[in-house]
């Protein structure tokens, strides 16, 4: 499965690269008061407003600010998602959502030998397995699980 | 040519007229009928009334002759005859026709009717034209089914039998009529997706056009600006060819109603109303669901069978209304039965059982919140599973479907006495996404928020005016003529970091569903056409928005929303349910209850609800005057008597100090300042108060808060007590007000008492000056207020005022002139002669606020006040 790896909250973190439509420089953000704290506000996408998720904040012992540049992975929408993606299990939203994320690493096919489970340590149920690459260990990520979990947050109802 | 919502409002009462004229026709070849002949008459005399007052030659020539004819034949000097009625149809017909032409058919020929109808009145015969001839327009016209009984003047009524027991299911034996396809030949279909892409362009240049605007050199350069109105009216051009009547939704309901009548053997008559109301295809698609569902539910679960209704002493037949209309900026769809409605303990127990709500709490809960209940996922309210509405989906997934559309749905309804469901669906929304509305665009904090104009009602620059705001215990009021209004700080609201001075600098009131809140925000940065579109759904749940849009600049905003703002911040509205529906009553005392405590001897503590306090004001105790054994306090340049408690109920006197603070109360037309000690404070109570220590004296009952018990008292009983004079009769808030209407056209008449209708007022209609003066003599006390016309037979307007303000009685009278004498001689005549005001049109809006407005000053309780003095509104 070819992934994308990025930095974000002080590690690095992998999409499958059939999630993604679009790696960007930073775009204007327009907060939105009183929304979830882990949502940056809405982009401008070709007209209309796109959800901007800020990852860092997604993180439970994330520094309190990211440092150095960002970059926003544009993920794909759930009508665009390819045959390829849905036999691979990607899930995506129907709405556009952009993460919003520390530099980008690289590209590569990552072997699903590779893939361990999470660790129990890590809290975050979108982290969905950490593999090794290097010296680093890297969590892949879950966008949809990411999604649902701001949709509906734990603990209201 | 006359203002668009006059015209509109003709073309909606013509449009039903010939409706009703046409069955009532219909009703009368089979027979003579007094009430349908008289129906038909009025209509037609209405039709050439308002068609020679909005000079429509055509319509009104045809309508005058069938008027004539008409009246010949109720006078028995004319009988009606199979080639009378033909002609009488054919001009209906007619009628139709020239209301669908764009200029009413000023030009259009008419004198082969009119010369038709004119031979019938000369007496003489007319051609007998074939009686299968089909009518040039489609007839929208409802089936009788066999065995309705003709009288109905809803504007579509069908009685649908069930079927008896030889006719096959499905073998509908009276299918609704397919209207012809009388224009077919100017008609051609197009793909909706093809509509949605031109609509998505459009917003695109539209917004690549307001990107252009904000640059330097295109503002004023005219090829740009002829550019910039072509591409606003290519985007409402698209809007509409995507409009459709929400008719066309409840004509499939019509034949849903029909099949499971027959399924469930139920006898229905089915009345609609509102479906010239235009919206979006997309939007009308998403209604069709639920109003599915909501229409299911009243058959299955709502209305009962015949048999049953018979027993229960209920006409046989029930009644199933559907109706959608468009108020303050919403959608209202209502689908509502004369069944056997709903019974809140019953949900309560049901909801018990199913483990929806603890048998603890439910006792406690609201009624409000009672028939909530009816919307949670897993609920039913009948135990049998049955075919149509069981199977696990219920109520829920109604309001899932609105929510999804940014509305609310909302049952009411008592056993026995049917039910009523309301589904709110914000227009912003229902007018599709891509839509373009004007909004205002305020900066706050260093964002900028779009609000949209139809929110908004007033903006006021409090640069000079901070009086304007007042704090009761951390609530910030305005009070803006004789109105207390809460108010909200943007800033605080969105919990944005206020950016600069001027933020709250600018107060802009906005309005949702008749509820005005002013919002203070930062500058006004302009007014832009903008892009609506929906808020994305993971930023949905914050509830202060209604949609984003993409500036001129490319950046985001968020498109404020009333309803939002009102919930999140919990905005408590002075006299909030005094126009409930009544059977909300019951529940008034449930609930959460705000209440303002207040000490008078120190330990005494009273307390008022917080909807009856318009504000509250400290003062030094040196600023109250006495004259005689009466004392006096100037608050807000305005004079006006003050009550002690221990004057008027047996209670401890204030202890002597120098300052002390005064409630003046909300929703009394003589106010009376109350007196209270220096500790004054706005408390929630959950509890019940105990109403068995009501000694019917002013105090309605004591409960404990804290350490303290307080004492609920009745300032209305208190205040009687203290200027008996000025309340012989209690609070006149409590009674609807009466209004007399002077007017001596019927269409006028109608217009206006339909302007009236909702919240239902109590209105006498006179028909010409000399009897409304009449009326005012027999009974001078009797109403709140006049609307009258100017030109009318026998006494007209100004001397009808003019008398009225001679008469020591009456002087005090709010006179309301709605005419279409507009000149300024007229006016200023008008205004001399002592009216109120002067409206120069009849626009509703504009009517119903000046009424709501003489009506709320309750210039006629307040002795001394002087005379609004009159403005030329509009």
């Amino acid at each position: 499965m070819q992934i994308v790896t990025f930095k974000a909250a002080g590690g690095i973190h992998a999409l499958p690269i059939l999630a993604v439509e679009e790696l960007t420089r930073p775009v204007p953000v327009t907060p939105v008061p009183m929304a979830d704290r882990r949502i940056a506000g809405l982009m401008n996408l070709r007209g209309r407003g796109g959800t901007v998720i800020d990852l860092a904040r997604c993180f439970d012992r994330a520094p309190a600010n990211e440092a150095g540049p960002r970059r926003m992975i544009l993920l794909e929408t759930a009508d665009h998602l390819t045959e390829e993606a849905r036999q691979l299990s990607v899930r995506v939203f129907r709405e556009p959502v952009a993460l919003l994320v520390g530099r980008i690493l690289e590209i590569f096919a990552l072997q699903p030998g590779e893939l361990r489970p999470r660790p129990a340590h890590v809290p975050e149920r979108f982290v969905t397995g950490v593999f090794r690459r290097g010296n680093d260990y890297v969590s892949l990520i879950d966008p949809m699980i990411l999604i649902e979990d701001i949709l509906q947050p734990q603990g209201t109802s | 040519m006359e203002e668009p919502s006059v015209i509109r409002e003709f073309v909606l009462e013509t449009t039903h007229a010939l409706r009703t004229v046409e069955q009532d026709l219909l009703i009368l070849e089979r027979g003579p009928d007094a009430a349908a002949l008289g129906r038909v008459f009025r209509a037609l005399h209405s039709i050439k009334g308002a068609s020679g007052y909005l000079e429509l030659v055509s319509i009104e020539r045809l309508s005058h002759q069938a008027e004539a004819l008409l009246d010949l034949v109720r006078k028995g000097a004319r009988p009606l005859t199979a080639a009378m009625n033909d002609v009488l149809l054919r001009c209906v017909d007619h009628l139709r026709e020239l209301m669908a032409l764009p200029d009413f058919g000023q030009n259009a020929d008419v004198g082969e009717t009119v010369a038709a109808l004119e031979s019938l009145i000369r007496g003489e015969e007319v051609p007998a034209t074939p009686a299968t001839v089909p009518p040039p327009v489609p007839v929208s016209l409802p089936v009788s089914a066999p065995g309705t009984n003709g009288h109905a003047p809803h504007p579509r009524s069908v009685s649908v039998p069930p079927a008896s027991p030889p006719v096959a299911p499905f073998v509908s034996s009276g299918p609704p009529a397919e209207p012809a396809g009388g224009d077919d030949d100017n008609m051609m279909r197009v793909r909706v997706k093809f509509l949605d892409d031109l609509l998505q362009l459009t917003g695109n240049m539209v917004m690549a056009r307001n990107q252009l605007l904000a640059r330097n050199g295109f503002a004023d350069d005219p090829a740009f600006v002829t550019l910039s109105q072509c591409v606003t009216e290519v985007h409402k051009t698209i809007v509409r060819t995507r409009m459709n009547p929400i008719g066309t939704l409840f004509d499939r309901c019509e034949r849903l109603v029909r099949d499971l009548c027959r399924q469930l053997d139920r006898e229905v008559r089915l009345e609609i109303s509102g479906r010239e109301l235009q919206l979006d295809r997309s939007v009308l698609d998403s209604f069709a669901d639920p109003l599915t569902h909501l229409i299911r539910n009243a058959l299955d679960h709502g209305l009962e069978s015949p048999a049953e209704r018979e027993a229960a002493g209920k006409p046989r037949v029930g009644v199933l209304r559907l109706g959608a209309v468009e108020r303050s900026g919403e959608v209202i769809l209502s689908v509502e039965d004369d069944g056997r409605g709903i019974d809140p303990a019953r949900i309560a127990e049901s909801a018990v059982g199913k483990g929806l709500v603890s048998a603890a709490r439910a006792p406690y809960l609201s009624r409000r919140a009672t028939l909530d209940l009816l919307f949670q996922p897993g609920f039913s309210t009948r135990d049998e599973v049955t075919t149509l509405s069981g199977r696990g989906v219920g109520l829920d997934v109604v309001r899932t479907n609105i929510q999804k559309l940014g509305g609310t749905v909302e049952a009411e309804g008592s056993p026995g006495r049917g039910a009523l469901f309301t589904a709110r669906i914000p227009l912003a929304q229902a007018l599709v996404s891509s839509s373009l509305i004007s909004a205002i665009i305020v900066r706050c904090g260093d964002q900028r928020f779009a609000i949209p104009q139809t929110a908004v009602d007033e903006i006021i620059r409090l640069d000079s005016r901070t009086d304007l705001i007042r704090q009761i215990n951390g609530r910030a009021i305005c009070q803006l003529r004789d109105q207390v209004l809460p108010v909200v700080n943007l800033a605080e609201a969105l919990g944005v970091p206020a950016a600069g001075e001027d933020d709250g600098r600018i107060l802009i009131m906005m309005q949702f569903r008749d509820r005005l809140f002013g919002v203070r925000t930062g500058a006004i940065l302009g007014v832009e056409e903008i892009v609506v579109r929906p808020l994305p759904e993971l930023v949905r749940g914050v509830g202060l928005f209604s949609g984003h849009t993409v500036m001129g600049d490319g950046r985001v905003a968020l498109i404020l929303d009333a309803n939002g703002i009102i919930q999140r911040q919990g905005l408590v509205f002075a006299g909030e349910d005094s126009d409930a529906h009544p059977s909300l009553a019951a529940g008034r005392n449930e609930g959460p209850q705000r209440l303002v405590v207040f000490n008078f001897a120190e330990d005494e503590h009273f307390a008022i609800p917080l909807e009856m306090v318009s504000y509250v004001e400290k003062i030094p105790t040196s600023a109250i005057k006495r004259v005689g054994a009466r004392e006096f306090i100037q608050v807000n340049q305005r004079t006006m008597p003050l009550m002690r408690l221990d004057k008027v109920m047996s209670v401890g006197a204030m202890p002597a100090c120098s300052d002390a603070c005064v409630i003046i109360p909300a929703r009394v037309s003589y106010p009376i300042a109350v007196l209270a000690g220096r500790s004054v404070r706005v408390v929630e109570v959950a509890e019940r108060y105990e109403s068995r220590l009501s000694d019917g004296h002013g105090m309605l009952g004591t409960f404990t808060h804290g350490d303290d018990l307080v004492m609920l008292i009745d300032l209305y009983h208190l205040f009687e007590r203290h200027s008996p004079e000025k309340f012989h009769t209690v609070s006149q808030e409590r009674r609807p007000a009466h209004i007399l209407l002077a007017e001596d056209s019927p269409f006028f008449q109608n217009l206006i008492r339909s302007y009236l209708e909702n919240p239902p007022r109590h209105l006498t209609i006179a028909g010409n000056g000399r009897i409304a003066w009449e009326i005012l003599q027999a009974r001078p006390d009797e109403f709140d207020l006049l609307v009258t016309d100017i030109e009318m037979p026998e006494m007209d307007g100004f001397e009808l005022v003019r008398k009225i303000r001679h008469d020591e009685r009456l002087r005090s009278l709010p006179v309301i002139a709605v005419t279409s004498l507009a000149s300024s001689q007229h006016i200023d005549r008008g205004m001399r002669e002592g009216f109120d005001s002067y409206l120069v049109k009849i626009d509703k809006e504009q009517l119903l606020k000046t009424i709501a407005r003489h009506l709320d000053r309750g210039v006629r309780r307040r002795p001394g006040t002087e005379v609004v003095p009159g403005k030329a509104e509009g």
